[in-house]
């Protein structure tokens, strides 16, 4: 078959895909004992979350919910989309979970990121934990926050109004690389 | 859903296979890419050992490393010393060294590498090589 050829036939499978892909949300997830994290492009559902680490031995949940803002300084943003080395980015989950559930003495904990396109104003990542006591859980929450920010292999795209794209950083809080050809 | 991601693998990797076949016998010396195959764009890609051609190795493109190469995840020829892997990505891809990989990070079969101290490390046929740029979740 020609290079030519070839193409097209993937193309025609390719179509095909986009369309049950629409419809159905990809999750990947990673759970042991008291942990659970997980990669959706489905809406993230709060209850589901603090379900997850809900517990007779805990005294305090803590929940963070991050949600996508409208602007970046003071520039409007069209909407942004998160992408994720998802192999890699669940084991990062995975340790952040574990080093964070022994640090503070934790029963729980549960991380869930959105990748995909996220509508602006909805969460795009939860982070629920259970402590005993609510020190160790206000705590866990921000630590867990705090390293899932600064290790875990997802990235995120804002769309500006006028078209153009940037990847942002969260290291060094500035605009990233700019993509316009693509916006 | 499983079922269905599974059936899509199963196909993606039919392509694969007829494409790696098929490349020698046109011989093409072009590698394959994503650019080249159109794929299905997924939202969640999980690392998938072991499906290359012989004498290749995956290399995956994230954030602005993407952006650059205009491809998400191509095939590159096996053996490569981790050593040579910038100034080869810097020939396909004019400044990427300066431009992106500067402020990259290196995995390989999802472990991290360190680019000064793994100098003699080969990426062998087969491996899965991720480029991984500052990250943004949250």
């Amino acid at each position: 078959m020609s290079e030519q050829a070839s193409k097209e036939r993937e193309c025609e499978n390719d179509g095909e895909g986009e369309k049950e892909e629409k419809q159905l949300p990809q999750t990947e997830s990673l759970s042991r004992e008291n942990i659970h994290v997980e990669l959706t492009s489905a809406p993230l559902s709060i209850a589901q979350v603090m379900d997850r680490v809900r517990s007779p031995k805990a005294g305090a949940l803590v929940l963070f919910a991050g949600t996508t803002r409208d602007s970046f300084d003071d520039k409007p943003v069209a909407h942004l989309s998160y992408t994720a080395y998802t192999s890699r980015a669940l084991a990062t989950m995975m340790s952040v979970s574990e080093e964070v559930m022994q640090k503070q003495g934790l029963i729980a904990i549960c991380i869930v990121h959105r990748v995909g396109e996220v509508p602006i104003g909805e969460e795009s990542v939860l982070i629920a934990v259970a402590g005993k006591h609510r020190g160790e859980a206000w705590r866990g929450g921000e630590e867990a926050l705090e390293k899932v920010k600064e290790r875990v292999e997802v990235w995120k795209m804002e769309k500006f109004e006028d078209g153009g794209g940037v990847w942002r950083s969260n290291r060094d809080g500035r605009a990233g690389v700019r993509v316009d050809e693509d916006g | 859903m499983i079922l269905k991601n599974l059936a899509r693998k199963s196909a993606y990797h039919f392509f694969f296979f007829f494409f790696g076949t098929g490349m020698r016998a046109g011989n093409s010396r072009r590698a394959l890419d994503s650019s080249s195959i159109a794929q299905t764009p997924r939202v969640l890609n999980m690392a998938e050992h072991n499906r290359t051609p012989t004498g290749t190795f995956k290399i995956l493109y994230f954030a602005y490393a993407s952006t650059h190469t205009k491809k998400s995840w191509e095939l590159l020829p096996a053996p490569m010393q981790l050593s040579e892997l910038f100034e080869a990505l810097d020939n396909r891809y004019p400044r990427m060294k300066d431009k992106v990989l500067g402020s990259c990070m290196v995995t390989v079969n999802l472990e991290y590498v360190d680019m000064d101290t793994d100098k003699e490390k080969e990426l062998k046929v087969g491996d899965e090589v991720g480029i991984i740029p500052p990250v943004s979740s949250g």
